[in-house]
């Protein structure tokens, strides 16, 4: 898989590259093709030279040391987590640190590498959706508290642990979950009770 | 040894179900999107950031428009109010009616022009969503490019001037794509289109000429504008990517965008009447319709016209569109035959049929 390297700047709008005239100036000039108004600023990573590629397929001599995955080729470096020898080609800079594929995809799979992640389901959010809802909607949809109200709870206490997103929430939104779920459990209950106490006063009276 | 990456928001865009908002790292930028239930991320390292490109774009206008087109009879409902005796109540209700709709339109003239703000790298071109204003652009811009230059540099004149040979090359590099071929379509919803046009025309005609309350044209002329619209959504899908000519399309959006005008006209006058009678209740009401009314006979009039014309010239273009596709198509291959093997085919007849052979 070859993916291409952008040397230039497109416009958004018409795809026309974009002459040197219009970069880095104060204010919007219109693009040559579409004369859409656009601003541009660039920097050196634009017109600096792709870094040269260290070549990985340096085989291994006597008297040194080997990659722990590639036994013919020679190791440039150290695992920083699980200290085996790597060669170039398995040398992976991450968080200013080198580590082997191994270690990222374990580390990965553990959820100690926030910087990989490109989505997260928020169970909070979801656990006080669930809990609110119903409240917000009122009646009838409030006669599916009965149902929502040991959800909100569950999820809360399910998911208590897991990574929530990668800014840093605190567990607010759980506890308030709970709280709700827990309101909306004790008002069925009292439900219940006033319920059942009329029924047996209707009874009792016939 | 998990890390938590500390961030600081730059830039948050809040909208119904959910949030988008930009975030500053050591060594990049984060986009999050919030869609309540989950959150995706969008990294862009400082280093690998190549430029920032702002598109001004004319969605102020846009907004102004369609904000303006719910705030004008808001407007106008509360100027007629004043003076007229009307319920306190009545009056707080327009009013507040009117500051709720009012406010998006004046927030969106104060906002400054808009803009689409675009972050490239060396492999892609990411748009920043949650930043749609040129002012806000401009005040993103200004945060992150000294993060950006204190890891980069400062791109000097003279690496510019280097641009100019990659810009070159990547004119030479792009190969044009092959334009995609035309199809030719029926012209059933076209068609459908002008001849409701036309039918329109005749309602209105028929309102005009006869004034009073007539319960079937009223409905008639609700199903007409109902399957008008969707007669000229088809019609327009369907003429995408066609072989239909400029004039015929180009008709085609003239005929929704004459509908668009008559329904919010209509809905206008509707309206003024409606709340311009409430004075008089009893006997408002009842009126609005009424062809005595010299504003609703002009517009019937101008409508049954208009109407006419439009969908006389559709059909009249639709039927020169079907003369044009028929010369074109190719004419079927000649059933030829060459002399000896008509005789053949006439012999072997004549066997069929019994009649008597030389042999």
């Amino acid at each position: 898989m070859t993916a291409s390297v952008r040397r230039h700047i497109d416009c958004a709008r018409c795809n026309t590259p974009l002459p040197r005239e219009l970069i880095n100036l104060s204010d919007f000039r219109p693009c040559p093709k579409c004369a859409t108004p656009q601003w541009i600023t660039a920097f050196p990573a634009l017109v600096e030279p792709p870094a040269a590629v260290e070549p990985s397929d340096a085989s291994v001599m006597d008297g040194e040391a080997g990659c722990f995955y590639h036994d013919h080729k020679k190791a440039v470096t150290v695992c920083e987590s699980c200290g085996r020898f790597i060669c170039a080609l398995c040398r992976l800079e991450f968080n200013n640190r080198q580590i082997c594929p191994a270690c990222l995809q374990s580390d990965r799979a553990k959820g100690q590498l926030d910087d990989l992640d490109h989505t997260r389901p928020l169970h909070d959010s979801t656990a006080l959706l669930i809990a609110v809802m119903p409240l917000v909607l009122f009646y009838p949809f409030a006669l599916a508290t009965i149902v929502t109200g040991p959800l909100a709870i569950f999820l809360s206490i399910r998911h208590w642990n897991k990574p929530s997103s990668v800014l840093g929430r605190t567990k607010a939104r759980f506890i308030i979950a709970i709280l709700l779920g827990s309101l909306q459990i004790a008002g069925w209950i009292f439900a219940g009770i006033v319920g059942f106490g009329q029924i047996v006063s209707v009874f009792s009276n016939v | 040894m998990s890390k938590q990456t500390q961030y600081r928001r730059i830039y948050r865009y809040s909208r119904l179900g959910g949030s988008s908002s930009i975030w500053e790292s050591e060594s990049h930028l984060l986009l999050v999107r919030n869609s309540v239930l989950a959150e995706t991320y969008r990294r862009f390292y400082f280093r690998d950031i190549q430029a920032v490109m702002i598109q001004q774009n004319h969605y102020r206008l846009f907004n102004a428009l369609t904000l303006g087109f719910l705030v004008l009879p808001a407007v106008a409902l509360l100027a007629s109010s004043i003076g007229r005796g009307w319920d306190i109540a009545a009056t707080i209700t327009i009013s507040i009616s009117t500051a709720a709709l009012l406010a998006p339109f004046v927030i969106n003239l104060t906002r400054g022009p808009c803009c689409k703000c675009f972050l490239q790298t060396s492999v892609q071109r990411e748009l920043l969503d949650p930043i749609t204003r040129v002012r806000d652009a401009r005040r993103v811009l200004d945060q992150i490019k000294p993060r950006i230059e204190s890891i980069q540099g400062e791109l000097g004149e003279d690496q510019l001037d280097t641009y100019t040979i990659d810009i070159a090359e990547a004119r030479a590099d792009v190969p044009k794509p092959p334009p995609r071929p035309l199809r030719v379509i029926q012209v059933t919803f076209h068609k459908a289109v002008y001849l409701l046009m036309l039918l329109g025309a005749a309602t209105s005609l028929f309102m005009l000429v006869s004034p009073g309350d007539h319960k079937v044209i009223a409905v008639s002329v609700a199903v007409i504008i109902v399957a008008s619209f969707v007669c000229n959504i088809g019609a327009l899908f369907r003429q995408f990517r066609s072989t239909l000519a400029k004039p015929l399309r180009v008709l085609t959006w003239c005929a929704l965008a004459y509908l668009c005008t008559g329904v919010f006209v209509s809905w206008l006058y509707s309206i003024v009447h409606a709340f311009g009678s409430l004075n008089r209740l009893g006997q408002g009401l009842s009126e609005a319709g009424n062809t005595h009314d010299p504003i609703y006979s002009t517009i019937l009039l101008v409508d049954s016209l208009l109407s006419a014309a439009l969908g006389l010239v559709g059909l009249l273009m639709l039927r020169a569109h079907g003369r044009t596709l028929e010369s074109l198509r190719p004419s079927p291959p000649p059933t030829h035959h060459p002399p000896e093997a008509r005789a053949q085919d006439d012999a072997d007849n004549a066997d069929i049929n019994g009649a008597p052979t030389n042999e």
